[in-house]
């Protein structure tokens, strides 16, 4: 029931994203939805391995969906999620205060990866221009998002005995 | 580091090996984990964008009622001017047609073509990729040329059985060989990371003693033989200069409104016309060329000019 769930929200969040990705543009920038799901289900103090199984398979359908080089998207979703995965874990415990800045933290660190990934093929513009216009708006809009889709994920994925495994 | 934590990275490395290792098996071609996917989620895309795209349109609509009724006062003025002209133009085509005949060039605009539905857009901010419901099944093969009743979309980069994704003119991977109407000269058109917020473009790459002004249109050249000769591109709607006062760049407005796109034709099975081998002495990039008003040439060693 729990995978259904799951599978039920990464369908949801791709067909949303792939079709009305440009209708929910902020001053020229939108959010990445799949990127933000995968932080916030890792956020979520799930299991390690579904952590992983999870950004991987969001990463490949962003990938699908791109247009672009496969896998990129898939490593830079795997790396922010277990990057996630570890600070929750480890340092920050709970908080969803502290999962929403770690999201923008995260978020900011990961696009700036797929810049510099991209950079051969991105023309006239410097990583400054990106910062400012691109990665820091959208790591905004992207925790805007999950400060909603955080309490949403927490409420469909809780077991009935309130705990993760 | 606990042996789990080792674990954990030790897993994360080996899928980063495999994403490695599949995208250079399928470096030349669509990759089979995409095929697979965009297979089975477009026909459902195609599905609720039968749905979705009315609605979007009458919100659209709604939305901008004033614009179409300030548009329907120009395009009827414009209609009238248009009329004034038909008798001259007929004229022309009947010149035009006599002077193809004469070069025996007869068959270079008629394209097979393709009728498709987008239904799916770009999904990141960087890059300028849509998604059309139509595949190889149909015809579509990668680097077929799409376009709308407006002009120039793009190219196909990747297809699949039922689904083709086209990347944009405005998109920074892509550069289209244009020509201008008013005098002839020909640029690149390239897309643009900055500029392609806006959905716009940049032009470069003009040969030497070239002259543009602002509003001057553009069609595809067919240099290069990727995009067919005659499609409208879009107009200038900028010059910038450098510090000296030379020309560095022009803007471009696409005359396609990325953010309308509903349905799009593909251009199939169009090859290289004799006539438009490329002048390779014509296309030079500005540092060679110390003249003034010559734009700066922007190289990259990826881009495909069409």
């Amino acid at each position: 029931m729990r995978n259904l769930k799951i599978t039920l929200w990464v369908v949801a969040i791709a067909l949303i994203e792939s079709m009305f990705g440009t209708y929910i543009k902020i001053g020229e920038i939108m959010p990445d939805l799949l990127f933000v799901f995968v932080l916030c289900y890792a956020a979520e103090k799930n299991t390690v391995s579904s952590t992983i199984t999870v950004s991987v398979i969001c990463g490949a359908l962003a990938d699908c969906f791109s247009g672009r080089i496969f896998g990129n998207n898939l490593a830079i979703f795997l790396i922010c999620a277990v990057l996630m995965w570890m600070i929750k874990e480890n340092i920050f415990k709970s908080g969803i205060l502290v999962s929403l800045l770690l999201i923008f933290v995260l978020s900011v660190f990961g696009k700036s990866m797929y810049f510099v990934s991209n950079i051969s093929v991105l023309k006239n513009v410097g990583y400054l221009y990106s910062l400012f216009r691109i990665i820091l708006p959208e790591a905004l809009f992207n925790t805007v998002i999950s400060a909603i889709m955080l309490p949403l994920l927490r409420l469909t994925l809780k077991k009935r005995s309130g705990l993760y495994t | 580091m606990s042996f789990s934590k080792k674990r954990v990275w030790v897993i994360v490395l080996a899928i980063m090996i495999a994403t490695v290792a599949l995208a250079y098996l399928s470096r030349n071609g669509t990759n089979p984990v995409s095929k697979a996917v965009n297979s089975v989620i477009t026909p459902v895309e195609s599905q609720l964008s039968k749905v979705i795209h009315p609605v979007r349109k009458v919100f659209s609509y709604i939305g901008k009622m004033e614009e179409y009724e300030a548009e329907n006062q120009r395009l009827k003025q414009e209609n009238i001017e248009l009329n004034a002209r038909i008798k001259d133009v007929s004229t022309y085509k009947e010149e035009n047609e006599r002077l193809r005949k004469l070069l025996g060039i007869t068959n270079e605009y008629e394209y097979e073509t393709v009728a498709a539905r987008v239904v799916s857009y770009e999904t990141d901010n960087w890059f300028s990729y849509i998604t059309l419901d139509k595949g190889t099944s149909n015809g579509i093969d990668v680097s077929d040329t799409v376009i709308t009743s407006d002009g120039l979309l793009g190219q196909v980069t990747e297809v699949g059985v039922n689904w083709a994704k086209v990347s944009t003119v405005i998109n920074s991977e892509s550069s289209a060989g244009v020509r201008i109407t008013r005098n002839g000269e020909i640029g690149i058109v390239e897309g643009d990371t900055m500029l392609s917020k806006s959905r716009k473009c940049r032009l470069g790459y003009l040969t030497a003693n070239a002259s543009i002004i602002a509003g001057d249109i553009l069609e595809t050249s067919g240099l290069g033989g990727i995009y067919p000769p005659g499609l409208p591109v879009g107009k200038i709607s900028e010059i910038s200069k450098d510090n000296m006062g030379r020309l560095d760049y022009a803007i471009i407005e696409p005359f396609v409104n990325f953010d309308k796109l509903y349905e799009v034709v593909v251009i199939t099975g169009w090859s290289v016309p004799q006539a438009a081998e490329i002048p390779v002495d014509t296309i030079q990039p500005q540092q060679e060329q110390p003249e003034e008003n010559q734009p700066e040439a922007v190289n990259d060693e990826n881009q495909n000019v069409g």
